[in-house]
């Protein structure tokens, strides 16, 4: 009991520390407290995104769609809550998004389930590309190339003050909302079953199990989470266009999941904390940032596979060795 | 002007099948998706515009140093870095997204913002029966591209380097029992598609400006044909390099360049949802 109680003893140990943090800023430094909050909600939306990507990655296909249900998310939000005033409250609106992305991902899912590997990876990120040209081309309701402006905040937020201080809480309360979900399914028996999917999905199916079952609904799942962040993050972002989520939005999630490593899942949030922090450090770097981001990639993929969670280990191996030549030179 | 929209859809189509016959060998034979083969386009290009414009070499001779140097840099990738993650799909993948990325980056600070552009020797219109009116330059583009491709066949079909890449596409292992040094036929193989893409690179900077990155484009485009032929089937990708030609040529000009686009990835879309082996696959 105690043990199977103590790592969410932890996470919401950090979930108070982090909801103490504005109080704290503001008292020690108020003119920085804007830019940290500005920072911590990327980060907080990025760690459910990195999230929902591991779900799926644990059936073992790779989406890099993802951008393109953050854009599905946004703009439902945004076409429903400021386009034409269809719904009056912005919560209701986020629940549109999600459930728009949900929807595209079902269809999507039922009909490409049977697809491995790199053509899976291929047939979503074609799909995120597909969607451009579509939000492009058409005003109504896309609003072409300027996309959408003036998405409210949801209402209720400024009880804490300022807006980003209400986005903040929001954002805190989406990434450990999405942190507990995904954390209960990967234990639970349908996590357990995508997890042996991914690992061999013809045993599963020898086991009497339908695969493609399971693999769609962790899809549309994933893909439902990831269409309200793209509804919060939208209306943090007060506009949406057809640049504002684009392929490397995808190609960061997947990098979360690359540099915080897979195994575990702890290492998606690792990485969406680095990358996200460092993606808001370098954004003034201009193309310098790219060569960044390449050596980043090939440095994670030769040097260290198993992601930033598995240095401890990789580290101690090292070090353990180094002491036993040491011993042996004694000896 | 139907004619005029097919010409230029079959020199569009000659280029496309350059990029994506050498992306296509890369996937056939080492199977592994190259993300950094715009990249490769566009190192191609700015070879071509350093050695023309600031060099003062003639076009065809810079051509030339093109097909020499772009081996070694291609093999001089696959060794350092492609080579020891084949094994790991995801690892190859991510690591051509990781070179595409740190190329461009680069290539951004070297080669500056500014937009280049090569002049082709040949110059003048040319009219073609049926009343289409070409540019020269546009017209040799395609065909230097469609004698690259047959002398591409040649090589592949003909010589002891092409039995040896399709041996290894065939079966690594079968390759290596037969006295095929595996790893040195994929980096043959790598080298080969990507001093093709950098060929293609050279004579589209006599046609339109280039900077930095210009690569993504073909490259989506390549992708595109690519899986319309059926990912590793090179005679497959040549068809569909021309379909997709005539698709830019016609949807571009009659319903714009958003339709296009939209047209390609949707085929992309069909065609894997119900034929992943592509339009000239077995099953």
């Amino acid at each position: 009991m105690n043990s199977k109680m103590a790592p969410y003893l932890k996470a919401l140990a950090v979930m108070v520390a982090l909801a103490l943090l504005p109080p704290l800023v503001k008292f020690i430094a108020p003119d920085k407290w804007e830019l940290t909050a500005h920072i911590c909600i990327k980060i907080l939306l990025n760690v459910g995104f990195g999230l929902c990507l591991w779900m799926m990655l644990q059936a073992g296909e790779l989406s890099l769609g993802q951008g393109g249900f953050i854009t599905i998310g946004g703009y439902t939000t945004g076409i429903l809550v400021a386009k034409y005033n269809l719904i009056s409250v912005v919560w209701l609106g986020y629940l549109a998004g999600a459930l728009a992305a949900a929807a595209i991902a079902l269809l999507l899912g039922y009909l490409i389930v049977h697809l491995k590997r790199i053509f899976f990876l291929l047939v979503t990120w074609s799909f995120a590309e597909m969607l451009h040209p579509v939000v492009t081309s058409f005003e109504h309701p896309f609003g072409g190339s300027m996309g959408i402006i003036n998405i409210p905040p949801p209402e209720g937020l400024t009880i804490f003050g300022e807006t980003w201080t209400g986005y903040y809480y929001l954002a805190l309360v989406y990434g450990f909302a999405v942190l507990w979900i995904v954390w209960r399914i990967a234990g639970s028996k349908v996590g357990l079953i995508t997890k042996s999917i991914g690992q061999n999905d013809t045993l599963v199916t020898f086991c009497g199990l339908y695969v493609r079952k399971y693999k769609v609904m962790i899809f549309v799942l994933g893909c439902f989470i990831t269409g309200i962040g793209g509804g919060i993050m939208t209306s943090y972002l007060t506009a949406i266009s057809p640049e504002t989520f684009t392929f490397f939005t995808s190609l960061d999630i997947i990098m979360f999941n690359l540099i915080g490593g897979m195994g575990t899942i702890t290492g998606p949030i690792v990485g969406a904390v680095i990358l996200s922090g460092l993606n808001e450090y370098l954004f003034a770097a201009g193309y310098w940032r790219m060569v960044v981001y390449g050596l980043i990639i090939i440095f994670f993929i030769t040097l260290l596979p198993g992601g930033m969670i598995s240095l401890p280990a990789v580290l101690r191996k090292r070090f353990a060795r180094k002491t036993k030549k040491q011993e042996v030179g004694l000896g | 002007m139907f004619m005029q929209m097919a010409v230029t859809g079959l020199v569009l189509g000659s280029i496309y099948m350059l990029v994506a016959s050498g992306l296509t060998l890369i996937y056939g034979i080492m199977h592994q998706v190259n993300m950094a083969h715009g990249v490769f386009f566009m190192l191609g290009a700015m070879a071509t515009y350093y050695a023309t414009e600031v060099l003062g070499l003639p076009y065809f001779a810079a051509l030339f140093a093109v097909v020499l140097v772009f081996p070694i840099i291609g093999a001089a990738f696959e060794r350092g870095i492609f080579r020891n993650i084949r094994h790991i799909w995801l690892a190859g993948y991510m690591a051509t997204v990781g070179v595409w990325m740190l190329m461009e980056g680069l290539g951004w600070q070297v080669f500056g913002t500014e937009q280049k552009a090569v002049s082709f020797p040949i110059t003048g219109l040319i009219k073609l029966p049926g009343g289409a009116v070409l540019p020269a330059n546009k017209l040799w583009v395609g065909l230097i591209a469609i004698a690259i491709m047959a002398g591409v066949y040649l090589l592949v079909g003909r010589t002891s380097l092409g039995r040896q890449l399709r041996a290894v596409e065939q079966s690594p292992r079968a390759a290596e029992l037969m006295g095929i040094n595996a790893d040195r036929a994929m980096a043959k193989g790598f080298a080969l598609g990507v001093t093709l893409a950098a060929l293609a690179g050279g004579l589209v900077s006599t046609l339109y400006s280039v900077d930095p990155s210009c690569g993504s484009t073909p490259m989506l485009k390549a992708f595109i044909i690519i899986i319309l032929g059926g990912l590793g089937n090179v005679t497959g990708s040549v068809i569909a390099a021309y379909i997709l030609g005539f698709i830019d040529s016609f949807g571009g000009s009659l319903l714009g360049y958003h339709a296009g686009h939209f047209m390609g990835f949707g085929l992309v879309i069909l065609i894997l949802i119900f034929k992943p082996s592509g339009i000239m696959g077995d099953e």
